[in-house]
């Protein structure tokens, strides 16, 4: 029998995924999103019973994404439009598409784990890691039929995922995150936007139901 | 009192909030212990006051815990009108501080709510386990109708009916706390 190659890992479906070289046909979505709905987000040191896993933190990245999205349009504008200092025009810009990429920020971290930042930016860890989860972000965009997500993009989605972190550092960590560098300044009002970690199975299941509603959006945009 | 089978939700706690952060920016209150009180003189019917906690957040001292108590005009005892704590902070013992806020350090005469929720009813129940004030029952339609409150066998033993599904109009069981060492009078210069 065949040996498998050094750098691969099998994953929940039986598929077997090159780390170093990913391949769109090594890839799929339910895959991943198993990985992600139950793997914790920082390290584990959270407060609650259940981990707040990294699956849950993209579809709240997503949902914030969204909130941005629809209360653009409104009239009625509410102190969440105004928290995030965006521009009417790049809010304007928010499609399915980015909603999408916003669910698929981490999903690299589903094949790659979630490692702690600090070990991410050690001297050459940062380049060496930084090569591989650009490799394996590109066959996940590139499986999903996505473009690179442009600088706007990348600039919601970096500010969604502060807003995740600071709401989740209040509620899950002792220091309530009071101390950390990457926290925006946001109300106690709006750090109780908060779900506390569920089971891993329903995370998954949101995640898919998520991603199957924007992968049905994105195709109705291409229709139109 | 009747059971609350929902916990308190957004509309009623927020405005809540930015009032007594309104308060603290405009430098409204005083120290008690740890807890700030401010208190908002009544138009006639009755006055309030809040006993807050603040604690030190991301955007500085912010109130993550408080007591409302409302006494009606011409009463001497306090109702607890709401008792909010942030959900990141339940566990800590700040209710328990606001309440010995009011009634230890402060002298007051307190009533529990109308209503209940299932963590208030715990609330109460820990008082009364632990000895904590001196609790009764009081009816408060019928001001001559009181009872002892013990805690025994892991409930509460009391010759009232304390929780009551429907509301009856002849009749409103309610606990009533004072501190320990209560000498007749508020020690508050507030009130």
């Amino acid at each position: 029998m065949e040996k498998v190659a050094a750098n691969c890992i099998e994953t929940v479906s039986g598929r077997y995924i090159d780390l170093l070289n990913p391949t769109v046909d090594q890839i799929d979505v339910a895959d991943f999103a198993w990985a992600l709905s139950r793997m914790p987000r920082y390290a584990g040191h959270t407060l609650t019973a259940l981990p707040y896993t990294v699956g849950q933190h993209s579809i709240v990245v997503t949902g914030l994404i969204e909130r941005l999205m629809t209360q653009v349009s409104s009239p009625q504008r509410t102190s969440f439009y105004e928290l995030t200092g965006f521009r009417q025009e790049i809010a304007n810009y928010i499609t399915p598409i980015q909603l999408m990429h916003g669910l698929m920020h981490d999903a690299s971290e589903g094949y790659l784990l979630d490692l702690p930042t600090p070990l991410k930016n050690l001297p050459g860890m940062k380049e060496a890691y930084g090569a591989i989860e650009d490799k394996m972000m590109r066959a996940i965009w590139q499986k999903l039929g996505l473009a690179e997500p442009d600088t706007v993009t990348r600039d919601v989605i970096k500010w969604a995922d502060r807003y995740a972190l600071t709401v989740e550092a209040h509620h899950l960590m002792k220091s309530r995150g009071t101390n950390w560098t990457h926290v925006l300044e946001l109300d106690m009002v709006a750090v109780q936007d908060f779900e506390l970690p569920t089971s891993p199975i329903h995370i998954y299941q949101q995640f898919m139901q998520l991603y199957d509603r924007l992968g049905g959006d994105i195709a109705s945009m291409g229709n139109k | 009192m009747h059971i609350l089978e929902r916990s308190i939700t957004r509309p009623y706690w927020e405005p809540r909030y930015r009032l007594i952060v309104r308060q603290y920016q405009d430098g409204w209150g005083q120290k008690v212990k740890n807890t700030r009180v401010t208190q908002i003189r009544g138009t006639g019917a009755g006055s309030v006051i809040y006993y807050t906690k603040f604690m030190n957040t991301a955007n500085g001292p912010r109130p993550v815990g408080w007591l409302m108590l409302w006494k009606k005009a011409g009463w001497f005892c306090w109702e607890v009108s709401q008792l909010w704590v942030f959900p990141a902070y339940r566990g800590q013992g700040i209710a328990g501080e606001l309440y010995k806020a009011a009634i230890n350090a402060d002298g007051l005469m307190l009533s529990s709510g109308k209503l209940h929720t299932k963590h208030s009813r715990c609330l109460w129940e820990n008082f009364i386990r632990k000895k904590t004030f001196n609790i009764w029952a009081h009816d408060i339609k019928q001001l001559d109708v009181t009872s002892d409150v013990l805690w025994e066998d892991g409930s509460i033993l009391t010759a009232l009916t304390l929780y009551t599904e429907k509301v009856d109009r002849k009749s409103d069981v309610r606990l009533m706390a004072l501190a320990k060492d209560w000498h007749g009078k508020s020690r508050s210069k507030l009130y």
